[in-house]
């Protein structure tokens, strides 16, 4: 039997911010048009858990901080390209486009979270435009969520490692030489 | 006892065990059969039921609408604050905060304005 040996990535905290943000978007997503009582809980579980990641994203593990894994305009164009030339090189943590995507999501989630808690408040009870960016921004999240999981699929082919089970134990493959630590 | 004797009822006992082995299977597949039906006819009853309270919430011909504005006018007339009105089901549906200040969703035919339907928290 071979074993490779792995790495320590994404601490406990990221992996149950993640799932937590799969599960309390689709209970939100699914009871958005009857269910509000519903609606509303997953999305302040939704914001929760927002907060909680912007706060990792400073003072959280190496791996889940902002300054980590966000890169200039450049180095995501000059990923990209390298992307195309097939030159990619493995990130242990999030790759330039990947790290983008994530602070994508947490944007968007964070600004559904917003929205959807303004249209209980007095002030903007009822009010449409709010409401419109609260949709716009969910459908936003729809399609990079469906980019997300391309750029999953196509990572985890590319690296020939299971992006998906990283996420849930934590753990990568230990870094070769040319991968980004 | 006889050996013979004995050796049939072992074998009766197995036929037995085995027989309701396969029962139990059959009530589990049948059970399974039931569960199915009965989520399936719960389910398909709260759709369509949900899909004729959607629809039948108010019934009038577009003719018989009265302008948006008008219920509008009435509504603050009664000391509403208006936030938006909208179609829906079939009736107008106003966001707004009552006289009492409470944010209220109502359903109002559109042809009488009465209040079909009214959900407010404080």
């Amino acid at each position: 039997m071979q074993t490779l040996a792995t790495v320590k990535v994404w601490d406990p905290l990221v992996r149950i911010f993640h799932w937590g943000l799969v599960g309390s978007f689709a209970v939100a997503f699914l009871t958005a048009e009857d269910i509000r009582d519903v609606h509303e809980v997953a999305g302040y579980v939704a914001g929760g858990l927002i907060a909680t990641r912007l706060v990792m994203g400073f003072a959280g593990s190496p791996y889940a901080r902002f300054r980590q894994f966000l890169r200039s305009p450049v180095e995501v164009v000059s990923y990209l390209r390298s992307m195309i030339r097939h030159r990619d090189r493995r990130y242990i943590g999030h790759n330039p486009l990947g790290g983008l995507m994530v602070m994508v999501l947490i944007l968007a989630m964070g600004g559904i979270a917003l929205t959807g808690w303004l249209q209980t408040t007095d002030a903007y009870w009822g009010v449409e435009w709010v409401e419109e960016l609260h949709e716009a921004l969910a459908n936003l999240m729809l399609g990079a969520v469906a980019v997300h999981l391309c750029g999953v699929v196509f990572e985890s082919i590319r690296h020939n490692e299971n992006l998906v089970a990283a996420m849930i134990s934590g753990r990568k493959r230990a870094p070769a030489p040319g991968d980004v630590v | 006892m006889r050996a013979k004797d004995f050796l049939c009822s072992v074998r009766g006992l197995q036929g037995a065990v085995r027989k309701d082995g396969n029962n139990v299977l059959i009530l589990l597949n049948k059970w399974r059969l039931a569960m199915k039906m009965i989520l399936s006819t719960i389910v398909g009853t709260l759709l369509l039921a949900g899909a004729a309270t959607a629809s039948e919430k108010c019934r009038v011909p577009m003719t018989d609408w009265q302008p948006r504005e008008a219920l509008q006018t009435k509504l603050e007339g009664e000391g509403w604050k208006v936030r938006s009105i909208r179609s829906e089901d079939g009736c107008y549906e106003a966001y707004a905060l009552n006289a009492k200040g409470e944010k209220v969703e109502a359903y109002f035919d559109p042809k009488t304005f009465v209040a079909v339907d009214m959900k407010s928290e404080d």
